[in-house]
């Protein structure tokens, strides 16, 4: 080994990182070499200096400080789970659903109501009362001209 | 004593003591770390908050292939790197002073100066020259625990601490 290929090991050599062999090798050239061990002292005192750089604790309550805001942004969590794709959301939908199917059948009730009322008596014979009861320009009025082969015009009049 | 993993295991099923725990263990060199990398009290005992709480949050996903400190310190190193890259390097002015000196005043300020100058040297070094070299002597960690916190090979670290011991020597002529 050769002063060169030395000094690139000497910090290796340190921190006890050569197999056997090399390190063997690395000490018997330190020891026949001044300047390669003047080297060794210069990168031992580096070491020292190094391990005396201070340790930092942090604050004194670090811990439970990082405890807390754990707990505290896990409880945030749950919050926007709910509110994103949970409980939340599925109640929305099951309230909607429900909504829906009640309109449904209120408006199929009043359709219902005009249906009998034709096949009783026919369009012609289709009595103001249906009409009355349902608002102007609504589809049920539609459905009742409709029904009603196109004698009934807006305002609720059969002619 | 309860082991990193295990405890590791127990903060995964929701066990904050045990977390908490976890986080006593190993704050010092957490925050010791961030401090000597970024330069600022602060801002490294965020890096090591924000450390535990990603690692409590990936916590019932830990799989302990390598110890326990490597993967927090490879989780800091990220953390690090992000800020660093955001900001310039500082100037050590912001410097807390260090409590309960019982040292004589000049004895005081000759070590300080020293330590001074060491902080600073080691701050200069390249990011990732600077965290090889501060694993190494606050956590004593081999190449190989290096490598896996820095995500590279055993020979690339070898490489860094070669590097960083030519740079800080330069640095620091006058106190070798």
């Amino acid at each position: 080994m050769n002063c060169e290929n030395v000094k690139e090991r000497l910090g290796t050599l340190l921190d006890g990182e050569l197999d056997a062999a090399e390190e063997a090798a690395v000490r018997a050239h330190v020891e026949a070499c001044p300047r390669c061990a003047a080297e060794l002292d210069e990168l031992e005192s580096l070491n020292q200096l190094l391990g005396a750089l201070p340790a930092h604790e942090g604050n004194a309550d670090f811990a439970v400080r990082v405890r807390r805001r754990a707990e505290k942004e896990a409880k945030i969590v749950h919050v926007g789970r709910l509110l994103s794709g949970g409980v939340l959301t599925r109640a929305a939908a099951v309230l909607l659903f429900a909504a829906g199917v009640w309109f449904g059948l209120m408006a199929g009730s009043d359709v219902a109501r005009a249906d009998r009322a034709m096949t009783e008596s026919g369009p012609e014979d289709l009595t103001t009362d249906v009409l009355a009861a349902t608002p102007d320009g609504s589809l049920e009025q539609v459905y009742l001209s409709f029904v009603s082969g196109g004698e009934w015009e807006e305002g609720g009049d059969v002619q | 004593m309860t082991g990193d993993q295990e405890l590791m295991q127990r903060a995964g099923d929701g066990d904050m003591d045990a977390f908490e725990e976890l986080v006593r263990r190993h704050q010092q060199s957490a925050v010791s770390i961030a401090y000597h990398f970024l330069g600022d009290a602060t801002q490294a005992e965020d890096v090591a908050q924000e450390a535990f709480l990603k690692i409590l949050d990936a916590a019932d996903r830990y799989e302990p292939t390598a110890a326990f400190r490597t993967y927090l310190h490879n989780v800091i190193w990220h953390l690090c790197v992000d800020i660093y890259r955001k900001k310039a390097p500082r100037t050590l002015d912001g410097l807390p002073a260090r409590e309960d000196d019982r040292r004589g005043p000049e004895q005081v300020a000759l070590a300080d100066e020293r330590s001074a100058a060491v902080e600073e040297a080691v701050r200069q070094l390249p990011s990732r020259q600077r965290m090889a070299v501060l694993l190494q002597h606050f956590e004593g960690m081999s190449y190989e625990e290096i490598a896996e916190a820095l995500d590279c090979s055993a020979s690339a670290v070898d490489s860094l601490l070669v590097r960083a011991r030519r740079n800080l020597r330069d640095r620091l002529k006058g106190l070798l």
